[in-house]
C-alpha cells in the first residue's frame, strides 16, 4: 500500500506532505469545510487532480491530517492498494426513518466473495445512526467488520455533504468494500467521558428525538446547564452527552453515549445521533481532558493490535465534534496520542465528525453507533 | 486581552510595555486560551453547582419517602420483618417488635430462623426448612400458614402464640434479595373457629336424636306397622324417609368435621384385616353399584399383613372414596380397588372411570363442603365433607393420601397406611 498526502489551506495554498505516488491511486480521500466543497471549482480542482481515481469527498467538523487538525482545509490522501480490491457503492437518503432500510440496501449492495472489510461515510443529519448500522448488519455477513463515521458540518449542524465521483451533495450515504486476504484491517473505538449528577429517566421520546427526562422538557435542562452557552445550541449541546443505559436482547445492560445534532424551539425537543428509548436511564456526561486523551490512545491501541509488530500504513481516524470543542487548543494531542500508538510511518487522515461505527470490541464485527469518541480503522497490506 | 495576561505582561515587562508586532499574534492564540480556560471553569462550576442542587433535592425526596414509608410501616397492624438472602433480619416494625417482644435493634443482623422460633400447638419445634421463609426461598413464591395451620411463634419470654404467617421474595432489579415476612396472632381467630366448631358439633348431636325418631316412625309406617298404605302413600312416604337419611348422613358427617377440627376425635387401633374392611363395604355398596350400572373389581395382594388401624375409620375411608367413585361414574363405567404392600405401606388404590376432577378445582378438592362444578350438574346428592373428613383421618393417622384425575377420563385416588400402623390418637369421641 502506497499514500500520497497534501493539504491546502488558505494562508498556505496546496503543500505536499508526502512524495507523489508513482502509480494512479485507486482511491482518494478528500475532507474538507462545507464552504470549500460546495464550490464547483473544488471538485473540479480535485478531479482533474487524479482524473482516474474513484473520489470520495466529504464535509467535516474539522479535518485531521498528520499529526494537525484544521479547518476550512482541503486535506487530501491518495491511497494505491497493491493487493486489494474495492469496490463503491452509495445511496440517498431523506430522513431518519429511512436509515435502516437504506443500510440494509448497501449493506447487501456490495460483491461479498473476497469481502473482507467495509467503510461507511453518511450523511451526518439525516440519518438515524443506530437504525443505520443495525440495517448494514442485516445487509453485510455476520464475519464482516464494518466502521466509520457520520460526516460534519463545522459547529453549524444545518447540511453535510459527500460527493462519490460528483459534486457532493446532501442526503449521501457511501459504503467501500476491501477485498482480498493481503490486507490487514484493525480498528478501536473510545470515549472518555464521565457520567455526572443524578441519574434520570427518560419519559419522552420517539426514535432519536427526545422530548423529556424525569417528566420535565429535556431542552429545558440543557438550557439550564449552560448557561450563557445555551445561545450556542445545538453545538454547545456536545458539551453534556448523555449516558444512557440499554437493555440488551440477551437481557443485560449495555452503557452508550449520546450526541446531540439538532434543536426544536417549538417542540422542545432534541434530535441525537441514535436512539433513545423511553425508560432508559439517562446521565449527563462531562469532559476529562485527561481521560479524553487515554481514551485516543487506547482506541489506537486497539486498533494496531490485530496488525501484529508490523505497523500501519494508513490510520483513518474518525472523532467526534464534542470532543474537539471541548479540547479547542489541545485537540491535536489526541491526534500525538494516536500517532505515538500506530508509528511514524502510517498515513494518518480523518475528520471530526457526527457520529462514528465501530464495533465495540476487535473481536467483534458488527458495527455499533458510537458518539464523542475517537474511532480508528487502520490498515496494512501483507 | 485578556486581563491575566495584561497584568503578567506588566509585572514581567514593566507599565508602558509595548507588545512587539510579531508578538501580538502569538498573544492573541494565548489570550484565547485564557478565555477558553475562563469559560470551561466557569461551565464547571455551574454544573457542579447544578447537579450538586439536584442531588440535594433527591436527597430530602429520598428522605421524605424514607420517612413516609417509615409511618407506613409502623402504622401497619401486622407484624413485618425482612430479611436479607441469607436471612438475617434487616427490619422490623413496631407490631413484629410488639408480638415477638423483641426490639429491632436487639436482632437486626441476626439470623431470623435462629433467632425466632417456631413450634407446632404442642411444643414441637418445625425444622426451618418447614418454616415460611425456607418455604418461600425455596420454592421461589409466597408461602402462607393459614389460620388453621398448627404453626406458633415464641416470643422472647418463652410464650407461644398461634401464628398466620405469610412469607414472601423481595425481589430487585429481577434478583431476589430478601425475604418479607408479614405475620399476625390469631389467638382470637382460633376462640372464634373454637366456638364454632362447638356449636355445630353441640347443634349436630342435637338435631341426630330427632332424625333418628322421624327415621324410625317412618320405616314402622313403610313396614304395614300401622296398618296398609296406598301405594300413593308409600312413594311420598319413601320420599320423605330418603330425604331423613340424607340429613342423617349430613349431620354425621358435620359431627365428624366438628370433632376433627376440635380434635377430640379418637383414632383406636387393633390388628386390622384391610382386605376384610373392605369387601364389607363393598357388599354394603351392592345396591349402590347395581342402582349404577358400573362393573366394580378389586385385586389385593395374597399376603396382605394385619395392621394396627382403626377397622372403623379404615371402613369410612373405603366408604368414601368407593362410594364416590361409584356415584361418579356413569352407567357402564368401571371402578377398581386395589390394595397391596408397596414397603413401608399398604397402597389403596380407588380407580375409576368416571367423570374425573376439573384440573383448575383440582387443588380445593380436600377442602371442606366442597364439590366440582362437573358433579354437582349430574348429581345433587353429597355433602362435600368426605373427602375433607378421609384426608384428614388419613394424615392424623400418619398416612398419605393423593390423587389424579383427568376431566371424562377418570380419577385415581391413592391411600398409604404405613404397615407399622396407624397412629393411635387419645381423643373423647369416636367418628361415625
Amino acid at each position: 500500500m502506497k499514500t500520497e498526502q497534501k493539504k491546502w489551506t488558505k494562508k498556505g495554498g496546496w503543500e505536499q506532505l508526502s512524495s507523489p505516488l508513482e502509480k494512479t491511486p485507486q482511491w482518494v480521500l478528500v475532507f474538507s469545510s462545507k464552504a470549500l466543497l460546495g464550490d464547483k471549482k473544488v471538485f473540479q480542482e480535485m478531479r482533474a487532480m487524479y482524473p482516474e481515481s474513484r473520489l470520495l469527498m466529504c464535509t467535516t467538523a474539522g479535518e485531521i491530517i498528520g499529526n494537525e487538525v484544521l479547518d476550512d482545509s482541503l486535506s487530501v490522501t491518495a491511497v494505491y492498494f497493491e493487493k486489494t480490491r474495492l469496490e463503491f457503492s452509495e445511496a440517498d437518503i431523506k430522513a431518519g426513518p429511512e436509515s435502516f432500510a437504506v443500510g440494509r440496501k448497501l449493506g447487501a449492495s456490495l460483491p461479498k466473495d473476497g469481502l473482507s472489510h467495509v467503510m461507511v461515510f453518511s450523511d451526518g443529519l439525516k440519518v438515524n445512526g443506530t437504525a443505520l448500522v443495525r440495517g448494514l448488519a442485516e445487509g453485510l455477513p455476520a464475519n464482516v467488520s464494518a466502521t466509520g463515521g457520520l460526516v460534519g458540518d463545522g459547529t453549524d449542524f444545518k447540511t453535510t455533504l459527500i460527493g462519490f465521483d460528483k459534486m457532493p451533495e446532501e442526503g449521501k450515504i457511501v459504503v467501500v468494500g476491501f477485498y482480498g486476504k493481503d490486507l490487514k484491517v484493525g480498528y478501536g473505538s473510545l470515549g472518555g467521558w464521565d457520567a455526572f449528577g443524578p441519574e434520570r429517566v427518560i419519559t419522552k421520546s420517539k426514535d432519536n428525538v427526545l422530548y423529556e427526562l424525569d417528566g420535565k422538557p429535556a431542552l429545558s435542562l440543557y438550557k439550564e446547564y449552560l448557561g450563557d452557552q445555551a445561545k450556542g445550541l445545538p453545538s454547545s449541546g456536545l458539551l453534556f452527552p448523555l449516558a444512557l443505559r440499554l437493555k440488551t436482547d440477551t437481557g443485560g445492560e449495555v452503557e452508550v453515549v449520546r450526541t446531540l445534532l439538532a434543536v426544536d424551539e417549538k417542540n422542545q425537543s432534541m434530535t441525537f445521533a441514535g436512539d433513545m428509548p423511553e425508560r432508559s436511564p439517562a446521565k449527563l456526561m462531562k469532559a476529562n481532558f485527561d481521560r479524553l486523551i487515554d481514551g485516543a490512545s487506547g482506541a489506537a491501541g486497539m486498533s494496531v493490535e490485530p496488525l501484529g509488530k508490523t505497523p500501519p500504513d494508513l490510520a483513518i481516524l474518525i472523532s467526534c465534534i464534542g470532543r474537539k470543542l471541548v479540547l479547542r487548543e489541545r485537540v491535536e494531542e489526541e491526534i500525538e496520542a494516536v500517532r505515538a500508538a500506530v508509528g511514524k510511518k502510517a498515513a494518518i487522515i480523518g475528520f471530526y465528525s457526527y457520529g462514528e461505527l465501530c464495533p465495540t470490541a476487535p473481536t467483534e464485527k458488527q458495527c455499533q453507533l458510537h458518539n464523542q469518541t475517537m474511532t480508528i480503522t487502520t490498515f496494512r497490506e501483507a | 486581552m485578556h486581563r491575566l495576561l495584561e497584568r503578567q505582561l506588566k509585572k514581567y515587562f514593566g507599565e508602558g510595555f509595548k507588545v512587539p508586532k510579531e508578538w501580538q499574534s502569538f498573544l492573541a492564540a494565548v489570550g484565547e486560551t485564557y478565555f477558553h480556560w475562563e469559560e470551561d471553569r466557569g461551565l464547571l462550576e455551574r454544573s457542579l453547582e447544578l447537579s450538586s442542587k439536584e442531588l440535594m433535592e433527591n436527597n430530602k425526596k429520598l428522605a421524605q419517602e424514607k420517612a413516609r414509608d417509615e409511618a407506613l410501616l409502623v402504622s401497619i397492624g401486622d407484624g413485618v420483618m425482612a430479611t436479607d438472602i441469607r436471612g438475617r433480619i434487616i427490619l422490623a416494625n413496631q407490631e413484629a417488635e410488639r408480638l415477638l417482644g423483641w426490639k429491632f435493634s436487639e436482632i437486626e443482623g441476626k439470623v431470623w430462623d435462629d433467632v425466632i422460633v417456631a413450634t407446632e400447638e404442642n411444643g414441637k419445634i418445625i425444622p426451618k426448612k418447614d418454616r415460611p421463609f425456607q418455604k418461600a426461598l425455596k420454592s421461589g413464591k409466597k408461602f402462607t400458614t393459614t389460620t388453621v395451620s398448627n404453626f406458633y411463634y415464641i416470643r422472647k419470654d418463652g410464650r407461644a402464640f398461634p401464628a398466620a404467617s405469610t412469607a414472601n421474595l423481595i425481589v430487585a432489579d429481577g434478583k431476589v434479595i430478601g425475604v418479607v415476612n408479614v405475620f399476625r396472632d390469631i389467638t382470637l381467630e382460633r376462640d372464634i373457629d373454637r366456638a364454632k366448631t362447638e356449636f355445630v358439633s353441640l347443634a349436630s348431636h342435637q338435631l341426630r336424636t330427632p332424625l333418628s325418631t322421624v327415621s324410625w316412625y317412618a320405616e314402622m309406617l313403610l313396614s304395614g306397622d300401622a296398618g296398609q298404605l296406598t301405594n300413593g302413600q308409600k312413594k311420598y312416604l319413601k320420599e320423605v324417609y330418603q330425604a331423613n337419611r340424607r340429613m342423617i348422613e349430613l349431620v354425621n358427617a358435620l359431627l365428624n368435621v366438628s370433632r376433627i377440627d376440635l380434635g377430640t376425635f379418637i383414632i383406636d387401633v387393633a390388628p386390622t384385616n384391610l382386605g376384610k374392611v373392605a369387601d364389607s363395604v363393598l357388599a354394603e355398596l351392592k345396591p349402590q353399584i347395581k342402582e349404577r350400572v358400573v362393573s366394580v373389581t378389586k385385586s389385593y395382594d395374597k399376603k396382605l399383613p394385619m395392621i394396627p388401624a382403626d377397622a372403623k375409620l379404615l371402613r369410612m375411608v373405603f366408604q368414601n372414596l368407593l362410594s364416590n367413585a361409584i356415584k361418579y361414574t356413569p352407567p357402564n363405567g368401571k371402578v377398581r380397588l386395589t390394595i397391596e404392600r408397596k414397603n413401608p405401606d399398604i397402597l389403596i388404590t380407588v380407580a375409576d372411570t368416571g367423570y374425573g376432577i376439573p384440573a383448575s378445582q383440582q387443588p380445593k378438592i380436600f377442602s371442606k363442603l366442597f364439590r366440582a362444578d362437573n358433579v354437582r350438574e349430574k348429581e345433587s346428592s353429597g355433602t362435600g365433607l368426605g373427602l375433607y373428613i378421609v384426608e384428614s383421618v388419613v394424615k392424623q393417622s400418619g398416612g398419605k393420601i393423593w390423587f389424579d384425575s383427568e376431566e371424562n377420563k377418570g380419577s385415581r385416588f391413592y391411600v398409604a397406611i404405613p404397615i407399622a400402623g396407624m397412629k393411635r390418637k387419645i381423643g373423647s369421641k369416636a367418628l361415625g
